[in-house]
């Protein structure tokens, strides 16, 4: 295992690992009610603004916030697959290193699709006119 | 700085990243806390569609000149659903100091109070659907579905406390093993939190 490595690392290592496995599913979940909600309430009530904020900028934010967060999360994704590449081509044989792998693998295709979900989102944004029935 | 650098460097090493967190849970932990998630997931979906489906409809909601749903007996709900955690949790606390007779107790008080809420929402159907039907409209489908599926849930409750009940009559459990129980009290959490949401939602929400 080479390195002494010490618990708040420790802990830091297992929660980054949490983020790059989940944080794309979970910056999907909160773009999806906060861009809905915000266009749907905001629509309803006749209006095309959010606190003195065009609807489709305060909708931009959720979909700029969440992708930035659902691309960290592919980058943590990436480098925890690479890490535990390099760890097992130097000759650590343990189960850790396989499982992790294994998750970071997981993430990278999760991420990407989350990511490129919410991406679209943005897309659209550009696209359609806000508040179009 | 330098500190902060090195500690960045050692959490994104292979070994950092590797660790396993939370620690130590069984097999049981993870398959009650991922049925969690999973569930969690649909409530939120049928939450959502609630939220969605009501803005669709218009200003007025419920609509057709279908009244407020009733508050009473849902809060009468909410106090007995939440209470039950609270002898389920004072079993398992029990039970971590070898205590069988408190964990016996604890799921029994539980279940009582687990059939009397099943038996409120029984006679809350009862009496709704003299005018509101599961086929009237959207909102008759939302109500019914919502609040029967969490109904279905605590009755998986129940039949898992009933379960555990059986199982402790039997002096299946000890102060070394006693994780189905503890799985249970994250059940029982997860349903408290439901229908909280399911209450603010169905009940309240309408009133705002």
């Amino acid at each position: 295992m080479g390195t002494q490595v010490g618990p708040r690392a420790r802990l830091f290592g297992g929660l980054l690992l949490w983020y790059g496995v989940l944080g794309g599913a979970v910056a999907w979940a909160v773009h999806l009610m906060a861009a809905w909600s915000m266009d749907e309430l905001a629509c309803a009530a006749g209006s095309a603004e959010i606190s003195a904020l065009p609807l489709w900028q305060a909708v931009g934010l959720a979909v700029i916030i969440p992708a930035l967060a659902a691309a960290g999360a592919l980058a943590v994704a990436v480098l925890a697959w690479t890490r535990m590449g390099q760890a097992q081509r130097s000759g650590a044989s343990d189960n850790a290193y396989g499982r992790t792998r294994l998750l970071a693998a997981v993430g990278i295709w999760a991420n990407l699709f989350f990511l490129s979900i919410i991406v679209l989102g943005g897309v659209a944004l550009l696209v359609l006119p806000v508040c179009q029935r | 700085m330098t500190d902060r650098g090195g500690i960045v460097a050692a959490a994104t090493g292979a070994e950092a990243l590797s660790t396993e967190e939370p620690v130590g849970r069984s097999t049981g932990w993870w398959g009650m806390v991922l049925f969690v998630a999973t569930e969690s997931t649909f409530f939120a979906c049928l939450l959502g569609s609630y939220y969605y489906l009501r803005f669709q409809v218009g200003p007025r909601w419920p609509p057709d000149g279908i009244g407020n749903p009733e508050l009473v007996r849902p809060l009468i709900m909410t106090g007995l659903l939440l209470f039950s955690s609270v002898p389920l949790f004072w079993g398992v606390r029990g039970i971590r100091y070898g205590r069988r007779w408190r964990l016996r107790a604890g799921l029994l008080a539980t279940m009582v109070l687990v059939v009397t809420f099943l038996t409120v929402q029984a006679t809350e159907y009862v009496d709704d659907l003299r005018t509101l039907t599961p086929t009237t409209d959207v909102y008759g489908s939302l109500y019914y579905l919502i609040t029967g599926f969490h109904s279905v849930h605590v009755l998986g409750g129940l039949a898992f406390v009933g379960w555990l009940l059986a199982a402790s009559l039997g002096n299946r459990f000890d102060p070394q093993h006693y994780d189905r129980v503890r799985n249970a009290g994250i059940f029982w959490v997860f349903l408290d939190v439901v229908w909280v949401a399911v209450l603010f939602t169905i009940y309240l929400s309408p009133r705002l």
